[in-house]
């Protein structure tokens, strides 16, 4: 049993999905994963990336970037490592959403 | 004394396609493949001489290094309501004076550090570049916005506004038409400095109220506050609804489009404007639109005249195999609801009839909620949220990653 999770509270009247999901309505956007790039952090194909642009980066984030034109989701400290060149990242990925 | 600012989104529809696109970033970019003309074009673009109205083939012909776009109206409603919702964390005197420009009111001076933190939210948050102007009038602000463009932020300090307005033409100035303007060169004023310096009782004589009121606001004298608009300033009147799952269900794709009709309507009737132009576009969900538009007979702001038109030019462009996933209407062409004048042919006054059934319409509305009273065909798609069930979860989507 155990206390309930903040978000088990409200859970009669109904969960907020965006309200769980978003911190700044203005920065948030959805991007489709393609291919198996992320697989490390059990990111697939198809998988929804929720991703907000306002939030400052950290190294153990998984962020979206633009590389060679489009965007790419990476963990934030392989582009810091890497010699990718031109490397301008957009935006943290805060939630992956996938259908089951 | 009030601070207004006024917003200029920079080469707003192609900067909101870069922000999704970031293979265009940087190149020479053109909105408007569906129309088959250039609507919106990159600064790249303008520089490589391209006008707008300019046909695509030509485009594609004499410049193949140009990416063509179709237009993701869509995309640049989201974008513009985010923009004006940031400006709004710093003020709460927002007036949203068309999809890529609006003014702010400050108590105070806001100082040029929270100006610049605007800019770049915005930047940072939705990925586009805004400009900037700050002044004591709205016309004053605007003509500010317009020294630095792009990725401008200009601050008119009183000193510096007689040498601005002496290089501002008159044709230049916010609200004066070019009938003004011609009659005002022709009595010797060719720049706003010198129209704010004539006496106003010559301004009086002259010319109408509205270049007496732009005389105050040369001067530093607010007139026009925010929010308090000049009648022009609402050209069209958009409205867009994109459904899920994508139908092919015609009186149910119909139904989507009678919504935007009565919503844009009611918008107008806000408003007090009445419109010349109707233009209606449905979106595949592969992304290809279909679009046709018409001229009405009278300026109307009535759902029934406009979802009539809005049926006949449905039923031209419905493809029976495509599969539909947003619908949008634009009302065009807005003049004030009670200039309008009535044709020969007697036709209005049997339409003015409907006039007082969408005023108490509207009253029953306000009342009890947004869509308590529609019209039948609007009513498929009324969605749980104008049903009191809650709102839905709507986070644009940008893309793909890889």
């Amino acid at each position: 049993m155990g206390f309930r999770t903040e978000e088990e509270e409200g859970a009669l009247e109904g969960m907020s999905l965006d309200e769980y999901l978003v911190k700044n309505r203005e920065a948030t956007f959805m991007l489709r994963m393609r291919g198996n790039g992320m697989r490390e952090a059990a990111i697939a194909d198809g998988d929804l990336l929720v991703v907000d642009r306002s939030r400052e980066p950290q190294p153990h984030d998984i962020v979206v970037a633009v590389i060679d034109g489009a965007f790419c989701a990476r963990y934030m400290r392989d582009l810091q490592r890497s010699d990718l060149g031109d490397v301008r990242v957009e935006a943290v990925v805060i939630a992956v959403i996938r259908r089951l | 004394m009030p601070y207004i600012m006024h917003l200029d989104g920079d080469a707003f529809f192609v900067s909101v396609e870069m922000a999704k696109d970031p293979s265009l970033r940087g190149r020479p970019v053109v909105t408007g493949q569906e129309r088959g003309i250039a609507s919106a074009l990159s600064y790249e673009a303008k520089a490589l001489g391209i006008t707008r109205a300019m046909p695509v083939f030509q485009i594609r012909r004499e410049f193949p290094q140009v990416a063509v776009v179709s237009s993701d109206y869509e995309a640049y409603a989201v974008f513009s309501r985010r923009m004006m919702n940031i400006v709004r964390r710093y003020t709460d005197v927002v007036e949203e004076y068309s999809i890529d420009e609006c003014f702010a009111e400050f108590p105070g001076d806001p100082g040029r550090q929270t100006l610049q933190e605007i800019k770049s939210a915005i930047r940072r948050e939705l990925g586009i570049s805004v400009s900037l102007g700050l002044g004591p009038t709205k016309v004053l602000a605007k003509t500010a916005s317009k020294r630095n463009k792009p990725d401008g932020l200009t601050i008119l300090a009183p000193g510096e506004i007689p040498a601005i307005l002496a290089s501002t033409p008159v044709d230049k100035v916010w609200g004066i038409g070019s009938a003004t303007a011609f009659a005002l060169r022709k009595k010797g004023v060719k720049t706003a400095y010198e129209l704010a310096q004539k006496p106003l009782a010559w301004v009086e004589e002259h010319f109408s109220k509205p270049v007496a009121e732009m005389w105050h606001e040369l001067r530093g004298v607010s007139v026009h506050g925010v929010n308090g608009g000049l009648p022009e300033a609402q050209k069209s009147i958009m409205k867009t609804r994109t459904f899920v799952p994508a139908s092919r269900d015609r009186s149910y794709v119909f139904s989507q489009l009678s919504k935007n009709v009565e919503n844009a309507c009611r918008k107008a009737r806000e408003l007090g404007l009445a419109a010349c132009e109707l233009s209606v576009y449905l979106k595949t969900r592969d992304f290809s639109y279909a679009s046709g538009s018409c001229r009405f007979v009278m300026p109307t702001d009535s759902p029934f005249e406009a979802i009539e038109q809005a049926r006949a030019i449905y039923d031209s462009i419905f493809d029976p195999q495509a599969l539909y996933r947003a619908t949008g209407v634009t009302l065009l062409g807005l003049m004030p609801a009670l200039a309008r004048q009535y044709d020969l042919f007697g036709q209005t006054e049997e339409k003015r009839e409907g006039s007082a059934v969408f005023s108490a319409v509207d009253r029953l509305n306000r009342k009890y909620g947004k869509s308590v009273v529609h019209i039948a065909t609007s009513s498929r798609a009324l969605v749980p949220e104008e049903r009191g069930e809650g709102r839905k979860l709507a986070i644009p989507f940008l893309g793909e990653a890889r």
